[in-house]
């Protein structure tokens, strides 16, 4: 076959890291076509943006850190037992820019997760044992603020680590990462 | 494993990116629109041939709607290696006129070899450089080629159980966009799974 033989250059440059507590208020909207339907809600005094070496500067530019004043995930755990995330979030830089960001992603519990939330015991997770598993979001931000330019509209992925207590997300962490 | 207070962690998590597959797209111009603030270019997978849909063949190879391993391999981990043609691509762009990142919106539908049928919608990033939104203007040279980097993150869907493993993963493509004479006229991507 006549094609390429090469890969292309591929780049992930580390933006931020964020942690979110998602106990604010949940949303059972229920079953519907396909799944099930819940919205989680993080607490803003509990949830931030933040850099894990303390850096404050990402080639030239500012580094973002902050506090995440509204966030939401609208999760939708499908019949087939991937759960497909929706995350919504406005952060509040400490400088006072506000972006906002739109993540898309999977996690992917394993089999058996649809009928576990509904039906099996044990429940995922407990209060002395968390249930941890990794998720893959691929976040977008937005801002018209010049200091997070360089940020707006960049194409973003995710790698995170979520908590369930019983079958609920109790908390999230992230590592963000700009496509280059 | 305690719940900890938000910003307390100190180490990144370990990030991989596992090479899926890639392809080669040959695009027709369906129409540009003026919109606030810069244009959008409607887009759609053409079969590369005759007119002026056929893409420049110099020094690449390139097979449009190839999609392929670049190394030929015939396994991805525990899996079948993915190859096999695009059915469709249609996508939009945004191309804002005083800024240097545009946004991509599309879908796009593979026949695997097995014939299986793989659709993803997907979002992303291109990055124009120091040109701008010149890329996307007849202002060069006569046959002047120019190309923008790409970034999307599609999630493929599937009926099909041999792919299943493909659907929970969520995916990052990595590709370039070509113009000529200010039109665009190809692409081609490298498809990798998050991990």
């Amino acid at each position: 076959m006549n094609h390429r033989r090469y890969l292309l250059d591929k780049n992930l440059l580390y933006v931020f890291s964020e942690d979110g507590n998602v106990e604010q208020g949940r949303e059972d909207i229920g079953l519907v076509p396909g799944g099930l339907r819940i919205n989680v809600h993080s607490v803003p005094q509990d949830s931030r943006v933040y850099n894990v070496a303390g850096e404050t500067l990402l080639l030239g530019e500012k580094v973002l850190s902050g506090t995440i004043v509204w966030g939401g995930d609208f999760a939708f755990v499908r019949q087939d037992d991937i759960e497909a995330l929706d995350v919504r979030v406005v952060i509040r830089s400490d400088d006072g820019a506000l972006i906002e960001g739109e993540y898309c992603g999977v996690v992917a519990p394993g089999p058996r997760t649809f009928t576990q939330v509904f039906s099996e015991k044990p429940k995922l997770g407990s209060e002395q044992s968390p249930a941890e598993l990794s998720f893959h979001v691929a976040p977008r931000f937005r801002t018209a603020d010049p200091r997070y330019k360089w940020l707006s509209g960049r194409q973003c992925l995710a790698y995170g680590r979520v908590k369930f207590i019983e079958c609920v997300a109790r908390q999230a962490t992230l590592d963000v990462w700009m496509m280059d | 494993m305690a719940i900890l207070a938000a910003g307390q962690r100190r180490y990144l998590f370990e990030k991989e990116l596992i090479y899926l597959f890639s392809y080669d797209v040959a695009l027709r111009e369906h129409g540009r629109m003026e919109v606030q603030g810069g244009r959008t270019v409607s887009l759609s997978a053409s079969d590369g041939v005759g007119g002026d849909e056929t893409p420049p063949q110099e020094e690449e190879p390139f097979t449009p709607r190839l999609v392929y391993h670049v190394m030929d391999d015939n396994r991805i981990e525990d899996n079948d290696a993915i190859t096999g043609s695009i059915t469709w691509l249609r996508t939009s762009l945004y191309v804002p006129d005083a800024e240097r990142t545009g946004s991509i919106e599309g879908t796009i539908g593979i026949t695997t070899g097995d014939q299986a049928v793989l659709d993803s919608c997907y979002k992303g990033s291109f990055s124009m450089g120091s040109l701008g939104a010149g890329h996307f203007d007849s202002i060069l040279s006569k046959d002047q080629v120019t190309r923008i980097k790409a970034f999307i993150s599609p999630h493929f869907e599937t009926p099909y159980p041999k792919y299943k493993w493909l659907g929970e993963r969520q995916c990052a493509g990595f590709g370039l966009i070509e113009m000529k004479d200010g039109l665009v006229t190809r692409a081609t991507f490298d498809i990798y799974a998050m991990r």
